[in-house]
């Protein structure tokens, strides 16, 4: 079974969601027991799912027709959905915490760049510019932390990052070309009248995204425009679709 | 295999290191309890050492199947044992596996399903919420929403793969900024 079917016919999520025949899931199992890349996108899928039933009708669709479920003849929908909702939901919860813990590091490195140019724009602003900028305590960060993500997509709304305090950080979540041909971008974040805000160079956080932590105080209110460049293991570079968004407070 | 079958505890313990992962996924869409998926879990390891140390395995190449198999068939067998057990008692299976959670499994659950609702409200693409939400509450045909949405099967197949990738990576970007600050 190759990883282009799977794709194509659309199993992860038909398994997951209990929608392929037999024979089918049988081969497909032989092949998820043995595949870590297809395994991360089951466990993620399964915690996508258990989440989804766990917002219970609040996220269903105004118009359903239920369909009876292939399992279960006895047992009532909602009582066996809490259930399951349990089970993956802690699951999927250890197992993106190991994954997150790889994302972190690249994010780490993002952080720290943006910090760095944060630190470098306030000596800059300062006058006299001899004196030493003493990096400032940072107020706790609130929770949630503001994400925007970033796809390549026809529709015309600018994609909005609000930000409520003035400081802490942010995060840019880019997708990544599929399928991923580079080892590490140049990023170029400027506003829309062309003056550089941020640059730095990212290596990819996972196989779909690279994501860059900012600080809230480099982009006031107004129009952005992020530049990617990509670059292979050989240095190849290569100039990527760029992407506009917005950002409200 | 040919170590196991010579008794290498080492390549038992590859063994289990290549496949654990595996059977817990498998387990998941078949166990509706946690505790119970951990049985099986642990019970399928051992009845795979037990047959591969009988040699009942002889082709590398069927590992993986037989593996499956075997976790599948493992599950199915405890869950028609339990549904006799709850029919000779009188009980209900439905009662038997909706126990009540502890108190910090239901926050786990609650922040859990909190963190879903949250990261779905973020997706930038209206098509793919409508498409996560409708196709994973499994309350719809796939060929009535990609009917609604005027996708063809292997379009619709591709479109709800990037959702659930993007979803994905927006709730990994927002576990880890949450995460670093914890």
């Amino acid at each position: 079974m190759d990883h282009q079917r799977i794709e194509d016919d659309g199993l992860v999520e038909s398994y997951v969601t209990d929608r392929l025949g037999e024979a089918e899931r049988t081969e497909f199992e032989a092949h998820l027991v043995d595949c870590p890349q297809c395994l991360d996108q089951v466990e993620a899928a399964q915690g996508l799912a258990a989440g989804l039933r766990g917002l219970g009708p609040s996220a269903a669709p105004v118009e359903t027709l239920p369909t009876p479920r292939r399992r279960s003849p006895g047992v009532t929908g909602l009582a066996l959905a809490a259930s399951v909702v349990a089970a993956a939901a802690l699951g999927w919860g250890v197992t993106e915490q190991r994954r997150l813990g790889r994302v972190l590091e690249a994010e780490r490195e993002a952080r720290a760049a943006a910090e760095a140019r944060a630190q470098e724009l306030a000596r800059r602003q300062q006058e006299p510019p001899a004196a030493a900028v003493t990096p400032a305590v940072r107020p706790p960060v609130p929770i949630p932390v503001p994400v925007l993500m970033l796809v390549a997509t026809r529709g015309t709304d600018l994609p909005t990052l609000r930000i409520v305090e003035d400081s802490g950080p942010v995060v840019l979540s880019v997708e990544r070309e599929s399928p991923p041909r580079f080892s590490r971008y140049r990023v170029r974040l400027s506003r829309e009248d062309g003056t550089e805000v941020f640059t730095g160079l990212f290596p990819p956080s996972s196989r779909d995204a690279v994501v860059l932590a900012i600080d809230a105080g480099l982009i006031p209110k107004g129009n952005y425009v992020l530049a990617l460049e990509g670059e292979t293991a050989s240095g190849r570079r290569t100039q990527l679709p760029g992407h506009r968004f917005r950002v409200a407070r | 295999m040919r170590r196991i079958l010579d008794g290498e505890t080492a390549a038992e313990r590859e063994l289990v290191e290549r496949f654990s992962r595996g059977i817990r996924a498998i387990l998941r869409t078949v166990a509706r309890d946690a505790a119970v998926s951990d049985d099986l879990h642990q019970e399928t390891l051992r009845v795979l050492l037990e047959r591969l140390r009988a040699g009942e395995v002889r082709a590398p190449a069927q590992l993986p199947a037989f593996v499956a198999s075997l976790a599948r068939n493992l599950a199915t067998r405890h869950y028609q044992r339990a549904r006799k057990v709850a029919e000779d008692s009188t009980l209900r299976l439905a009662r038997l596996e909706d126990q009540e959670p502890d108190a910090l499994e239901r926050m786990s659950r609650a922040e859990e399903v909190r963190l879903v609702r949250q990261v779905l409200e973020e997706l930038p693409v209206e098509r793919d919420r409508d498409l996560l939400r409708r196709f994973y509450l499994g309350q719809e045909s796939k060929e009535r929403i990609q009917a609604d949405h005027g996708l063809s099967s292997l379009q619709f197949n591709r479109v709800l793969h990037r959702a659930r990738k993007r979803f994905q990576e927006l709730w990994m970007a927002r576990q880890s900024a949450r995460s670093r600050h914890l």
